[in-house]
Order: C-alpha cells, then sequence, then structure tokens
C-alpha cells in the first residue's frame, strides 16, 4: 500500500480488471425471453413486481441484440429448434444459457419424435434448473448461480 | 346397452329350460325363496342365469330409430347407393355417422350445406384414423346452426395413394384441417390450394400419426451434428447449417 497511498483523488476506487468486468457483467444480466410452454407464465411471475427480478438488474428483453441471457423456457421441438439456434447466434457475446425446466433439461416427459430432448443438444448451457415447471424462487435461484459463476470468470489472465 | 344383451340372454335361458322341461326348471317357475340354496347345491350354473333374469328391469327406451332420422332419409334419397353404411353410437342415440364412397364426398358435402331441410353450414371438425388392417378413414364432423343438429360423414380410404376431393370450396375452414391430415396421413387432397404441411416442419419426412411410425425418433440432420466444435473451436451447428442442411 506504501506505493499508491494517498496518490489519488477523491471517488477513485482501485480493484483488479477482472472483477471490474464481472460486476459489470452480473450486475445486468438482460435476459432474452424465449417461452416456450408453461415455464414461461413462471418465467413471467419472477418478472413481477411479487418476486421482482429488476432488484437483480435483471430486465427481460424482447430482442437477442440486447441481450446477455437465453433463458430456454418450455418444451423445445424440433420445428423451434432452428429458431432458437438462430436466436443465439443473434446474441451477442458473452452470453450464457439458462435451461428452464425438465422439457428443456432432457425432454421432460415428451420421449417423442417431435421433442428435443434436452437444449443442451442445440445451444451450450450453462445453468440447469429442474421442476416441471420451476417456481419463480428456483429461477431466481438459477439466476444467483449464474452470478456467482460470471463472478469467477477470467478474461484477462490465463 | 349391455344390461339389454344380458336381459335377452337370460330369456333365450329361460325359454331353452322351458323347452327341456326337466325337473329344476320347475322348481325355478315357481321360484321359492327358500328352496333357491337347494337348487344352487344342485345345479350352479343353472340358478345363476335365473338369477339375472329375476332381477327387476326398467323399462327402457326403445332403440332410436337412425334408419328413418331425417337427415339419412334425405341423403338416401339424393344419393343412394353413395351412401355405403348408416351407423349410430348406441350411448349417443342421435349422433349418427354415413359412410360415403370416397368418389362422391364433395357433392355430399355440397348438398349437405345446401339444402334448406338440412344446412349444415358448419365444419366442426375434420380428422383422419390409420388403422392396422392399412386402409385409411377422413370423417367430417358438421353442425347445423338452424336445426342445432350435428351429424358425422365418413370416408374409407383404401391406401395413401387413394385420392379424396378437397371440400375447402364448401367449408373454407377445411383448409387448415386438411393440410393437418395430410401432415400426419399422408392423404392427399385434390383441389386443395395450398397442400403442403402444417405440424411438422418443411423437411420432415413420414407421417407420424401413422401406425407403422416410431414413437421416438430424430430428425437426420440433428442426429450426428448434436452440440460439436470444430477445428477454431466454433459450432458446427450453426442457423447456417441448418439451413444448409434442409430436407
Amino acid at each position: 500500500m506504501g506505493i499508491v497511498q494517498h496518490q489519488f483523488s477523491e471517488n477513485i476506487l482501485t480493484t483488479n480488471i477482472d472483477k471490474l468486468i464481472n460486476w459489470s457483467r452480473y450486475s445486468a444480466l438482460w435476459p432474452m425471453t424465449f417461452g416456450l410452454a408453461c415455464c414461461a407464465i413462471e418465467m413471467m411471475a419472477s418478472g413481477a413486481s411479487r418476486y421482482d427480478f429488476d432488484r437483480f438488474g435483471v430486465i427481460f428483453r424482447a430482442t437477442p441484440r440486447q441481450s446477455d441471457v437465453l433463458i430456454v423456457a418450455g418444451t423445445l421441438t424440433y420445428k423451434m429448434a432452428d429458431v432458437l439456434r438462430k436466436v443465439y447466434d443473434q446474441m451477442p457475446e458473452p452470453r450464457w444459457v439458462i435451461s428452464m425446466g425438465s422439457c428443456a433439461n432432457c425432454g421432460g416427459p415428451f420421449n417423442t419424435y417431435s421433442v428435443v430432448q434436452g437444449v443442451e443438444k442445440i445451444v451450450p448451457v450453462d445453468i440447469y434448473i429442474p421442476g416441471c415447471p420451476p417456481r419463480p424462487e428456483a429461477l431466481m435461484h438459477g439466476v444467483l448461480k449464474l452470478q456467482e459463476k460470471i463472478k469467477n470468470e477470467k478474461y484477462l489472465r490465463k | 346397452m349391455s344390461d339389454e344383451i344380458k336381459n335377452k340372454d337370460g330369456e333365450k335361458a329361460e325359454e331353452t329350460a322351458k323347452t327341456d322341461g326337466t325337473a329344476p326348471v320347475e322348481e325355478k317357475n315357481a321360484e321359492p325363496e327358500v328352496k333357491k340354496d337347494e337348487a344352487v347345491a344342485e345345479k350352479p350354473p343353472v340358478k345363476k342365469e335365473v338369477s339375472v333374469s329375476a332381477e327387476p328391469t326398467e323399462p327402457e327406451e326403445p332403440p332410436y330409430d337412425f334408419e328413418n332420422d331425417r337427415v339419412v332419409l334425405a341423403v338416401r334419397k339424393k344419393f343412394g347407393d353413395e351412401v355405403v353404411e348408416v351407423t349410430c353410437n348406441p350411448i349417443l342415440p342421435d349422433n349418427i355417422t354415413l359412410e360415403i364412397k370416397a368418389g362422391s364426398i364433395h357433392q355430399v358435402c355440397l348438398f349437405m350445406r345446401d339444402d334448406k331441410e338440412l344446412s349444415y353450414t358448419l365444419l366442426s371438425d375434420q380428422s383422419g384414423n390409420h388403422f392396422e388392417e392399412g386402409h385409411f378413414e377422413v370423417l367430417y364432423h358438421l353442425y347445423s346452426f338452424d336445426h342445432n343438429h350435428r351429424i358425422r360423414l365418413r370416408v374409407k380410404l383404401e391406401d395413401e395413394k387413394q385420392s379424396i376431393n378437397s371440400v375447402v370450396d364448401v367449408w373454407p375452414t377445411a383448409n387448415w384441417f386438411e393440410r393437418e391430415i395430410y401432415d400426419m396421413y399422408g392423404i392427399e387432397f385434390n383441389n386443395h390450394p395450398d397442400m403442403r404441411r402444417i405440424l411438422m416442419p418443411e423437411y420432415w419426412k413420414g407421417h407420424p400419426q401413422r401406425k407403422d411410425y416410431p414413437l421416438q425418433y430424430v430428425p437426420e440432420r440433428f442426429r450426428e451434428n448434436w452440440w460439436k466444435e470444430d477445428e477454431q473451436g466454433k459450432p458446427v451447428l450453426t442457423y447456417e447449417f441448418l439451413e444448409d442442411n434442409r430436407g
């Protein structure tokens, strides 16, 4: 501390750059709404005033160009798989994916010809949230876990 | 219905017993409550039948005479042999199904809509059916607002190659119904303005509601390229890749 002590004027913080970048990323996670089934209802409830995702900086966006995290909420069919991939490809990096609910995790009860058996077959997934559908608390827990994951990411160091 | 059958059987059994004229039958006809146990000891199966016939039965309404129904008579009068069969659900007595020959379904539908006495102005549903024997069915569920009456038309097709005329020009709502039947069963409708898949993606092969279709199935283009990365660490399964590999 001896070298930098009393060297800066007020309102200047010193920190390491990874922490700064990660702080700016996890504090404003804007999810792309990708509601496919009943999980979407729980996702809407999470965004509404009772659970209030805004206090985590989570604000739902209706466009992939302005979002950081893709919440896949519901049953993904093969017909919709192309669209999911298209939306994911349109999102700017860094981007994360939350797979919400049993259907998105592994196909759920729909082991059929038309349902994708897990969205990890289409896009890489960061957080899996179990439940059918998961309650808003579970989705909230998933978002907090994603924030923890982002906190530990390292961009500059090897 | 089942009660009716039972009763009939019971009556028959009684009649046969009467004609036999054997000793236990006389006992039954007398039917003293005390002696029943003895009858059981002697001939249990006969006694069973007697007990069934002895049950008090409520007088039932006679079954609906659907062959002489107003609608059936009108269609039969107009088309004659084109009506193959008339069936009626015993639980829903006025729920009649007319089986029509495949060639004349369009004329029949036009008649059902335009005739003043019928005026089935709504095609409330159109559905398909596939049987393990190999034949298909197309069903038309009609509703008449003027008469508050429902009826069904059924067309039997030998296989998916046998064509059937579209009824889109009769009821425009048949457009998507027929597309769905084509998608799920592979039955093609002649003169349909837009005969393509409606539920499954356009590249899809096969028709999922057929009996020989597998329950679990992964489309070919998805099979080999589940989440993979190429040498540069970029994903193989991008949207461009999917676009290029349609069909």
